[in-house]
C-alpha cells in the first residue's frame, strides 16, 4: 500500500490508453551535420516492444537526414519504468532524454533533470509554438525542467459503473451527477445485489479521498504538481492542507457511511488487491478515477476504456474538467547527459514531424502502419492494434499527439487530434499549472509528514475507522510534524511563482 | 617420528586453510566495509547534477526527520522491548520444546515432530502475512466468521485495533522461530552424558528437578552464545514480520512501527538517500552500542562465554 506519486499516474494510464490523435505539422527540415550524435532516450509504455530495433531504425532514418541525431530508445514497461530509472539514477549512469510520468517534482528537486530554457530558445522553436502557454509544466524557482506532452489534457473525476446494471434498474446515469444522486443509485444496487461490492478503492486504497469531490463547493482542485497535502481549491491561491479541509472532512464521513452500509469490500485498507481489479470479474459495481476526457464531459458517456473490453460501462463525471498542474506528462532532459543539444532538436523535430511522431507512438510506416491516400493512417495487414510488436500503449505519451496520423480505427475525422487539442483551451486551467514545488527547504518536515499521513490516511479514507475520533489526531499530529511550515513554504514558492506568470 | 614446527611450516601447513578463508574475507569487505565508505553520504544533501563528493555538506540536517515526530520513542521503544521479549520467550520456549523433543520414545514421532516445528521457519513472509491475513480479514477471515462467532463475541476489525498486536507479532515470531531454537538447544542436550540422568533416578530425583539440575547447567554455554547473539541485533528489527504481518496498517503503528519500518515509510516518498543514511548510521550505532554493553555485562558475570 504505497501511496506513491508514480502509481497515481499510473491509474490514469489504464483508462486513457485508448485515446488516439492527429493534426499536421509543418515539418522543418534542419542542416545535415556530417557527424551523427547518438542519443539515448528512456521511455515507459504500457505494453511490449520486440520490435524495437525496427522502430529505432525507422526513426533513426528521418532524423539522420534532418537533424543529424540518431535514437537508441530504452523501452521499459510503465510498472518498471520508476524503478528501471531510479536504479540507473542511483548508479549515475549517463542518460540524455528522460520521459516523465508523475514524478516530475523528485526529479527536478534531485538535480536529475536540467533546465531547459536556454536549450528551448536555441533548438525548440517547434515545441513552444506548439505548445503556447501549456510550455511551462514543470517551474522550479523561476526554471522550466521539462516539455509537456501535448493533447488532451483536461481530466475529470469520473465514476465508471455497470451500464448493465444500471439499466436493469432504470437508474437515471445523469441523476448520478451528485453525491444524493450516487448514493441512491448505490442504496438500489445494494438493495439488488446484495453480495456485491458497491465501490472500490484503487491501487493505492483510496476510495474517494483525493478525486476531491465536494463540488457544491469545491469545483476543481489541484494537487500543485503531486504532493497530498498541499493544494489549492477553485482558483483561489491559497495554499491548504487538503486534509484539514471540511472537503476531506465530509468525504470521509461519507465513505463512513457507505462502509457502516456495506457498500464498500471490508479489508480495502489492508489488501494489496486492487480493488477496481474484482470488476473485471462481475463482483463490483463501479469504482473512482480520474481520467483524461474526450469533448464535452458534462454528460455520462458510455465508455470505451479497459474495462469495457468486460462490461459496458458509464463514465459519469462528478466533477469539472480541468487542466491542473498534476498533469506531469512529459519529457525531460538529464543533467548528466551529453548530448543535450541533440536531445532537443530531436524534440523539436517529434513536435511537428508527423511521420516521426507516428512512428515512435505506432511503430515503423509500412511495417507496422501505413498511409491511406486520404491522409487517414491504418495498421497493415497481421498487424493487430494490441499486439503490434512495438506496443506502446499510448501513442501520446511523449511529443505532440497533434502531429500524429489518425488512425481509422479510431476516428475517419482527419482533424479528430487538432480538436482534442483545442478542446484545452476550454477546459478550467488550474492557476497553479506549470507550479513545481522545491521542497528542498521543508524536507525534514515533509519526510514527517509522509510517516503521519501512511500511518492515517490509508485507514481514514477506507471508512473503516471513527472520522470523528482520528481525524483530529490525525490533524494534531500533522502540525507536530510541520505541516505548517510545509504549507507557508508552497505558499511562498507559489506566489513567486503566480507573480512572475504574470 | 616427532619433529618440531618452525612457524613458517607452520604457516605452511595451514595455507590451504587461510585460502580456504579468502572467499569469506572478500564477501565481508566487499559487503560489510566497502559500503562504509558512503557514511558521509548521511552528512550531505545529494544532489545528483553535482555528483555524491561535490554535493553540499548539511552537517546533521538529515538527521533532523527521525526526531521531527515524538514517535521516535514509540518507534525505539517498540523495536526494543519486541526483542526483549521475543528473546526471552524464544530462549525458554526453545528449551522446553527441546527437552520434550528429547523425551520422546518413540523415534519417528520425534523426527516428525522436528520437521512440522521448523517447517515455518521455510515460509517466506509474504506467505506468512497471508496465512495471518486468513485469520484475520475482516470479510472472509476465520476469526470474525468462526471462531468470534462460536464464542458469542462480536467481531473486530483487526487491522484497526492495537490492542491484539503485540500477542499476534509474538505468536507469529515464535511460530517461525521456534523450531531452529529447539533444534540447536535438542543438539547440545543429546550430547549430554545418558548417566547423569542415570544416577539421577536411582537418586529418585523427578522429571523437574533433572531438568533444573542437570540439563539447564549442560546447555548452559549453548543458551549464552545464542543470547548474546540476539543482543547483538536488538536494535534491528525484522522488516518482514513488522511491515508485511500487519498489512502496514497505520493505525497499528503505535504498536508496530519499529525503525526499520519507519524509515522506509518515510523515505519510500523521496528516495533521499542522505536521510536513508542518516536513518542507517543512526541505527548501527546504537546497535554497536547495544553489543558492546551486553557483552560487558556477559563478561562480568560469566568471562568463559564472553565474545570479546
Amino acid at each position: 500500500m504505497k501511496r506513491t506519486k508514480k502509481s497515481f499516474f499510473v491509474r490514469l494510464m489504464a483508462v486513457l490508453m485508448t485515446m488516439v490523435l492527429v493534426l499536421s505539422g509543418c515539418t522543418q527540415a534542419e542542416k545535415k551535420t556530417d557527424e551523427i550524435e547518438k542519443i539515448k532516450f528512456e521511455m515507459f509504455a504500457w505494453g511490449e516492444a520486440p520490435d524495437e530495433e525496427i522502430v529505432e531504425e525507422a526513426l533513426n532514418a528521418i532524423t539522420r537526414e534532418k537533424i543529424g541525431v540518431e535514437v537508441d530508445i530504452e523501452f521499459y514497461n510503465l510498472n518498471v519504468y520508476s524503478e528501471q530509472i531510479g536504479l540507473k539514477i542511483a548508479g549515475d549512469e549517463e542518460m540524455d532524454l528522460v520521459a516523465i510520468i508523475g514524478d516530475t517534482l523528485e526529479l527536478a528537486n534531485d538535480g536529475i533533470l536540467m533546465p531547459i530554457d536556454d536549450l528551448l530558445d536555441k533548438y525548440g522553436q517547434d515545441i513552444k509554438k506548439v505548445c503556447g502557454d501549456l510550455l511551462y509544466y514543470c517551474t522550479m524557482d523561476g526554471k522550466n525542467y521539462g516539455v509537456p506532452f501535448m493533447g488532451n489534457k483536461k481530466y475529470v473525476t469520473t465514476l465508471n459503473c455497470r451500464k448493465d446494471i444500471i439499466d436493469e434498474l432504470n437508474i437515471d446515469p445523469a441523476s448520478m451527477m451528485t453525491i444524493d444522486g450516487m448514493e441512491a443509485a448505490f442504496e438500489k444496487v445494494h438493495a439488488a445485489y446484495p453480495e456485491m461490492t458497491i465501490i472500490a478503492p484503487d491501487s493505492e486504497g483510496v476510495i474517494y479521498g483525493y478525486y476531491g469531490i465536494d463540488r457544491e463547493n469545491v469545483s476543481h482542485i489541484d494537487f500543485l504538481g503531486g504532493t497530498y497535502y498541499l493544494t489549492i481549491m477553485n482558483d483561489d491561491p491559497t495554499v491548504v492542507d487538503f486534509y484539514e479541509t471540511e472537503s476531506y472532512k465530509k468525504e470521509l464521513k461519507m465513505v463512513q457511511d457507505w462502509y457502516e452500509k456495506g457498500y464498500v469490500m471490508k479489508d480495502s485498507a489492508t489488501t494489496d488487491e486492487v480493488g477496481s481489479l474484482s470488476y473485471y470479474d462481475g463482483n463490483l459495481f463501479s469504482y473512482i478515477n480520474w481520467q483524461n476526457v474526450y469533448g464535452d464531459p458534462v454528460e455520462p458517456v458510455v465508455h470505451l476504456g479497459l474495462s469495457a473490453i468486460t462490461y459496458p460501462t458509464y463514465s459519469i463525471p462528478i466533477a469539472d474538467d480541468v487542466v491542473s498542474s498534476a498533469d506531469t506528462l512529459g519529457v525531460g532532459i538529464s543533467s548528466n547527459s551529453k548530448h543535450a543539444e541533440a536531445c532537443m532538436k530531436w524534440l523539436n523535430l517529434l513536435f511537428t514531424d508527423q511521420e516521426m511522431c507516428t512512428t515512435l507512438g505506432f511503430g515503423a510506416k509500412d511495417h507496422h502502419w501505413q498511409l491511406r491516400e486520404d491522409g487517414l493512417a491504418e495498421y497493415c495487414e497481421g498487424i493487430e492494434p494490441g499486439n503490434s510488436g512495438w506496443e506502446t500503449g499510448f501513442n501520446w505519451s511523449i511529443g505532440n499527439v497533434g502531429a500524429c496520423y489518425v488512425f481509422t480505427s479510431v476516428s475517419d475525422d482527419p482533424d479528430y487530434n487538432k480538436k482534442q487539442i483545442a478542446a484545452n483551451d476550454t477546459a478550467t486551467r488550474s492557476i497553479a499549472y506549470g507550479f513545481c514545488f522545491n521542497y528542498e527547504p521543508v524536507e525534514t518536515q515533509m519526510a514527517a509528514c509522509d510517516s503521519v499521513v501512511e500511518k492515517y490516511a490509508l485507514a481514514l479514507e477506507s471508512g473503516s475507522v471513527d472520522v470523528d475520533t482520528l481525524l483530529p489526531e490525525f490533524i494534531a499530529e500533522l502540525k507536530a510534524a510541520g505541516i505548517d511550515e510545509v504549507v507557508q513554504e508552497a505558499q511562498r514558492q507559489l506566489d513567486e511563482f503566480l507573480a512572475q506568470k504574470k | 617420528m616427532k619433529h618440531k614446527q618452525t612457524s613458517l611450516s607452520k604457516s605452511r601447513h595451514y595455507s590451504i586453510l587461510y585460502l580456504m578463508m579468502v572467499p569469506g574475507l572478500l564477501y565481508l569487505l566487499i559487503n560489510n566495509y566497502l559500503p562504509m565508505v558512503g557514511i558521509f553520504i548521511a552528512f550531505k544533501k545529494l544532489d545528483y547534477s553535482a555528483g555524491i563528493f561535490k554535493s553540499p555538506w548539511v552537517g546533521l540536517r538529515n538527521f533532523k526527520f527521525l526526531f521531527a515526530t515524538s514517535d521516535i520513542w514509540i518507534i525505539i521503544r517498540n523495536t526494543v522491548v519486541y526483542n526483549i521479549v521475543f528473546i526471552i520467550l524464544e530462549t525458554v520456549l526453545g528449551i522446553w520444546v527441546a527437552i520434550m523433543l528429547a523425551d520422546l520414545a518413540n523415534q519417528h514421532l520425534a523426527r516428525l515432530a522436528q520437521v512440522t516445528i521448523i517447517l515455518p521457519e521455510l515460509l517466506s513472509l509474504v506467505i506468512c502475512s497471508y496465512i495471518v491475513f486468513a485469520f484475520l480479514s475482516q470479510e472472509n477471515g476465520i476469526m470474525n466468521n468462526t471462531i468470534l462467532p462460536a464464542l458469542g463475541l462480536r467481531p473486530i476489525g483487526w487491522y484497526n485495533e492495537k490492542g491484539p498486536w503485540p500477542v499476534i507479532l509474538t505468536i507469529v515470531y515464535l511460530w517461525l522461530n521456534i523450531g531452529s531454537q529447539a533444534i540447536i538447544y535438542l543438539a547440545s542436550i543429546v550430547g549430554i552424558n545418558k548417566e547423569l540422568y542415570e544416577t539421577a533416578d536411582l537418586d529418585g530425583a523427578s522429571r523437574f528437578q533433572k531438568v533444573i539440575y542437570i540439563t539447564v547447567p549442560c546447555i548452559k554455554p549453548t543458551i549464552v552464545t545464542l543470547l548474546l547473539l540476539s543482543v547483538g541485533s536488538m536494535f534491528y528489527s525484522s522488516f518482514g514480520l513488522f511491515y508485511l504481518i500487519p498489512h502496514n496498517s497505520g493505525m497499528l503503528f503505535d504498536v508496530t512501527a519499529t525503525l526499520d519500518t519507519y524509515v522506509y515509510n518515510a523515505l519510500m516518498h523521496k528516495n533521499n538517500v542522505g536521510m536513508a543514511s542518516a536513518a542507517g548510521l543512526f541505527q548501527s550505532v546504537v546497535g554497536f552500542i547495544l553489543v558492546l554493553t551486553a557483552n560487558k555485562i556477559t563478561s562480568r558475570l560469566d568471562p568463559d562465554n564472553a565474545l570479546f
